[in-house]
């Protein structure tokens, strides 16, 4: 018996990933010794899919005070501010979603050893697992890349996991089966030396069809959307290239790069992208270091002919192609012989079940099953289980999706009651997937350091509420989607719902609330057609009670046919702004104390380390009336934009900034003048040299997009820079509410 | 060494804890510190079947109300190093396994909380050094037996799990009733930090 992983998979796994795990252990013993700079030792970390928790820090708030975590290893880190022994996260990249049984049984084993019996699957069909310890990960590892899979570039400013429609190769409106194209490029950019100098992260994804959501391409920074041609009476594949999509603090739709590219130029052209992004996008500020920046600033056309100028001198690489004759007709063969379904016994809640979880697939006699994870997770006994029944069922052919589910495809349709009855035993057979009940969530405060409200938290409230009244709700109802992000960092893909919630914070009086600021109207198919717009914050207690009642009035006053987006639209901003007022005035704390506490959280609602100055009084607060008028004038923005007058949204929301800052200045200086040239100058003098606006993470990032407007008005007012500078301004009265009760004090416990 | 072991004692039958009432109860320790070794967070797993419940994140391991095979009970599964032997290192697991139950059962919140003090499950999370094989259990029997000694005096040990995929666990069960004071007093020397 070997005494190490290491040893003991020597033979099992790729040789080169097992250098490079080599290597990652070397350079973790080198930082224990500190002769490696925490900083590089940061990139490589997350390079390794091995990112930061809350509390890292070695700090933690734990209701009543901030208190030192004292780690055993002390002063060493494993990065700026990261305590070595404070438990982490690993990130598994799943190429497409695909996964195979052995590859199942591994990660059961690893969370169960490593991490805490939990599996997350993640927006990105990726695997999460928490509380890692970071002296775990090389035999994590080891263990992962004897069954295939790696953490590598799964974090950091590399490659992403490459992400495709879980129903590729069995939908029925596909174009063409993408999972060769994104398996071999994923294959191809991992470790590639052209996506090693990036100033961001940078995510690509393949879609087979169009007008789904298949895999969201229009929100991605390279996107594919297969399509094909006839040349000399031959049907030729290819795929329209997209680029610069992106969600983040400012979501940008992606613009068509080539409309048709062959299958042969993919490698190239996103090895050109690739290139051109190194060289061209930003790297000091990585605020605005994501592609979608670099796109929208030299704008398509510049851009498309930096690539192709850079494709032509690219030398050739036998790797573009080499693969290309090795596709196969079909990349799954089923395990059983596809039956009908007609006849079989149907258990209890096998119908509901049928009608959400099942598609019918293009093949004749086969279905694809979604086992919906409630809130993406799954136990390591779970995990078994379910790789046993796709052992009887289906074989490989398991993935993850995007929406944090699990599908089995090829199951022949007369085994539907029999996998149905063996997926209830294990727990894995609830119904409801890809309706209203199966929200997404990224982990917000939970595990996330940057999270500032209980996404998972309201998550788990709404599916068990809307759980119970499943059964009663009208089918309009039941086909939205809720999507819920714990800050403005969209990670839960909150723009993309037609209900989208994002976590933030209000002050009453010296208490703060957490609250979650209600995005209306984004659109998931179309490849995420359209994005949603912020309508107001309401606290978190009270977001069950505006989803009933949006919810309630969509039901009671939507025309036939009409969708959600457009009875928004219909309704009209000021109208769901309206609807929400009874939510947006703050009681004091002696009113409702409930109100200012976060889901499944018992203690007094904090942001870390803020909220620890002196008490600034009981009264309204002079910042807290000037800052209502920035709101306001950023919501006339947005109304403006609702009209089409861009010029005005944009004119508006530059001035929602200015009014913001100027409440913020005002708390220093009452006499500063209502001139952008006074307000810019006392802002930056008082509030962002002195690094005071600076939030731990953003720091000055918002600050910047105000600055950058003054210098720079926009050159064209279309509805682009009109949907950018709102984004903007929202975030930039966010950062000026935080930034004042960071200074002036927040007493967030009443003891 | 192994250093992934864990102990969980089972609650009695009918005993059924709302995992929303187990919330605020960790956080409070956490607050006032009631609990051996650094305690860093509280997660909340019960929207899993059968799954970890709601768990206490510690630096040297995580303890939990767990819910797995849906039999609810209180495991403490070490992560990081432990006492120089494996027995000590056992007592250790199921000391801090009882000074949560003692905690728990003064919980208001929490009535009727009850634990089955007779059993208590081994569990080795290491499937390199520890298989679940009849010769990994063979191998460890001496120190097992050891260590149900220690706990209860007189006690068998059985292997509970056939298939070679799940963690070895091995049910230690006592020939004699015992009480909580009785086990706190057994595992007095013992501890995680």
């Amino acid at each position: 018996m070997s005494d190490s992983w290491k040893a003991a998979l020597q033979d099992r796994m790729p040789q080169d990933w097992s250098r490079e795990i080599d290597i990652f252990e070397g350079q973790m013993e080198l930082r224990r010794q500190d002769r490696l700079d925490e900083k590089v030792f940061a990139e490589t970390r997350l390079r390794r899919g091995i990112y930061g928790q809350r509390y890292d820090n070695g700090q933690r708030h734990d209701g009543i005070e901030t208190r030192p975590l004292d780690f055993p290893s002390g002063d060493l880190t494993k990065g700026p501010d990261t305590m070595w022994d404070a438990p982490g996260m690993q990130r598994i990249k799943v190429p497409y979603g695909g996964l195979s049984i052995a590859q199942m049984e591994a990660l059961a084993d690893l969370a169960e050893e490593y991490s805490d019996a939990i599996l997350h699957v993640t927006t990105r069909q990726d695997f999460q697992l928490h509380y890692i310890h970071i002296d775990d990960t090389p035999d994590l590892m080891r263990r992962l890349a004897a069954v295939g899979l790696t953490t590598r570039e799964a974090c950091g400013n590399s490659v992403r996991n490459v992400t495709a429609c879980p129903l590729a190769g069995v939908c029925r409106d596909q174009t063409f089966d993408v999972t060769p194209y994104s398996a071999a490029l994923a294959d191809f950019l991992l470790g590639h030396d052209d996506v090693q100098d990036f100033g961001r992260k940078f995510k690509v994804a393949f879609s087979g069809c169009e007008h789904h959501a298949c895999a969201l391409v229009n929100m991605h920074d390279l996107g594919f959307l297969a399509r094909t041609r006839e040349v000399n009476g031959e049907i030729e594949r290819g795929f329209t290239i997209y680029v610069g999509g992106g969600l983040g603090t400012v979501p940008h739709q992606a613009q068509v790069l080539e409309e048709f590219a062959t299958v042969d130029e993919i490698m190239p052209i996103s090895q050109a992208v690739s290139r051109v992004f190194a060289r061209h996008g930003e790297k000091r500020n990585r605020n605005r270091a994501r592609i979608k920046f670099l796109v929208a600033s030299l704008g398509i056309e510049e851009f498309r002919r930096l690539v192709r100028e850079e494709r032509e001198t690219l030398p050739r690489d036998e790797a573009w192609t080499d693969w290309i004759d090795e596709v196969p007709v079909e990349w799954e063969r089923p395990l059983r012989a596809g039956m009908a379904l007609n006849g079989s016994d149907r258990p209890a809640g096998f119908d509901e079940w049928y009608r959400t979880n099942v598609y019918r697939q293009r093949q004749p006699g086969y279905s694809v099953i979604t086992v919906n994870l409630p809130l993406g997770d799954i136990t390591s006994w779970q995990m078994r289980q379910l790789a046993d029944i796709a052992r009887e069922y289906v074989s490989d052919n398991v993935r993850t999706t995007v929406e944090q589910n699990i599908v089995l495809r090829w199951v022949p349709d007369a085994d539907l009651p029999a996998l149905f009855g063996a997926l209830k035993a294990v727990g894995l057979g609830d119904a409801g997937a890809g309706t209203i009940v199966d929200i997404t969530a990224c982990p917000g405060t939970d595990t996330c350091k940057l999270g500032i409200a209980s996404s998972r938290g309201l998550a788990a409230e709404l599916r068990q509420r809307l759980a119970v009244r499943n059964a009663t709700m009208p089918d309009a109802v039941k086909d939205l989607k809720i999507k819920i992000s714990g800050c403005f960092n969209s990670c839960g893909q909150h723009h993309v719902a037609d209900i989208g919630f994002f976590g933030n914070s209000r002050r009453s009086g010296n208490h703060k609330v957490p609250h979650f600021q209600v995005v209306l109207g984004g659109q998931w198919d179309e490849n995420a057609g359209s994005f949603g717009l912020a309508m107001t914050a309401v606290p978190a207690k009270s977001v069950p009670e505006v989803l009933d009642a949006l919810t309630d009035r969509y039901v009671a006053e939507r025309e036939r046919g009409e969708t959600f987006q457009s009875w928004v639209r219909r309704l009209g901003r000021k109208e769901v702004r309206a609807m929400f007022q009874q939510w947006t005035k703050l009681p004091t704390y002696e009113e409702k104390p409930d109100l200012f506490l976060d889901w499944g959280d018992s203690r007094s609602y904090s942001i870390g380390d803020i909220g620890v100055g002196e008490c600034a009084g009981e009264v309204v607060s002079l910042f807290s009336i000037e800052i209502s008028k920035a709101e306001s004038e950023h919501f006339d923005a947005l109304l403006a934009l609702d009209e089409g007058d861009y010029r005005q949204a944009e004119g508006r929301s530059y001035q929602a900034m200015l009014m913001a800052a100027r409440a913020l200045i005002r708390t220093q200086y009452l006499d500063v003048s209502l001139e952008a040239d006074d307000i810019v100058s006392e802002f930056r003098t008082r509030f962002y040299d002195t690094e005071l606006f600076f939030d731990r993470y953003a720091k000055g990032k918002f600050a910047r997009y105000l600055f950058a407007r003054y210098a720079s008005p926009p050159a064209r007012n279309g509805e682009r820079e009109a949907r950018q500078r709102i984004e903007e301004a929202q975030l930039f009265i966010e950062a000026t509410h935080s930034a004042e009760a960071r200074i002036n004090g927040v007493i967030v416990n009443p003891a | 060494m192994l250093q992934r072991i864990g102990t969980k004692l089972f609650l009695k039958e009918g005993c059924d804890p709302d995992p929303a009432a187990l919330i605020p109860v960790m956080q409070g320790w956490i607050q006032r510190r009631q609990l051996p070794g650094l305690l860093i967070d509280v997660a909340d797993y019960s929207h899993v079947h059968h799954g970890p419940g709601i768990m206490l994140i510690c630096n040297e391991g995580d303890l939990s109300v767990d819910f797995a095979e849906g039999r609810p009970g209180i495991l403490y599964m070490r992560k990081r190093k432990h006492a120089p032997t494996l027995p000590d290192g056992l007592l250790a697991c199921v000391r801090q396994c009882l000074l949560a139950a003692e905690l728990l059962q003064r919980e208001d919140s929490l009535p009727g909380l009850q634990l089955d003090l007779r059993q208590t499950r081994v569990i080795f999370s290491d499937r390199l050094r520890a298989p679940n094989t009849p010769e990994a259990f063979a191998s460890r029997r001496g120190e097992l037996a050891l260590f149900a000694y220690r706990l209860y005096g007189d006690a068998s040990l059985d292997q509970v799990h056939d298939d070679p995929r799940e963690n070895l666990a091995v049910s230690v069960v006592a020939a004699d009733d015992h009480s909580l004071a009785s086990l706190l007093g057994r595992t007095a020397a013992a501890s995680v930090s």
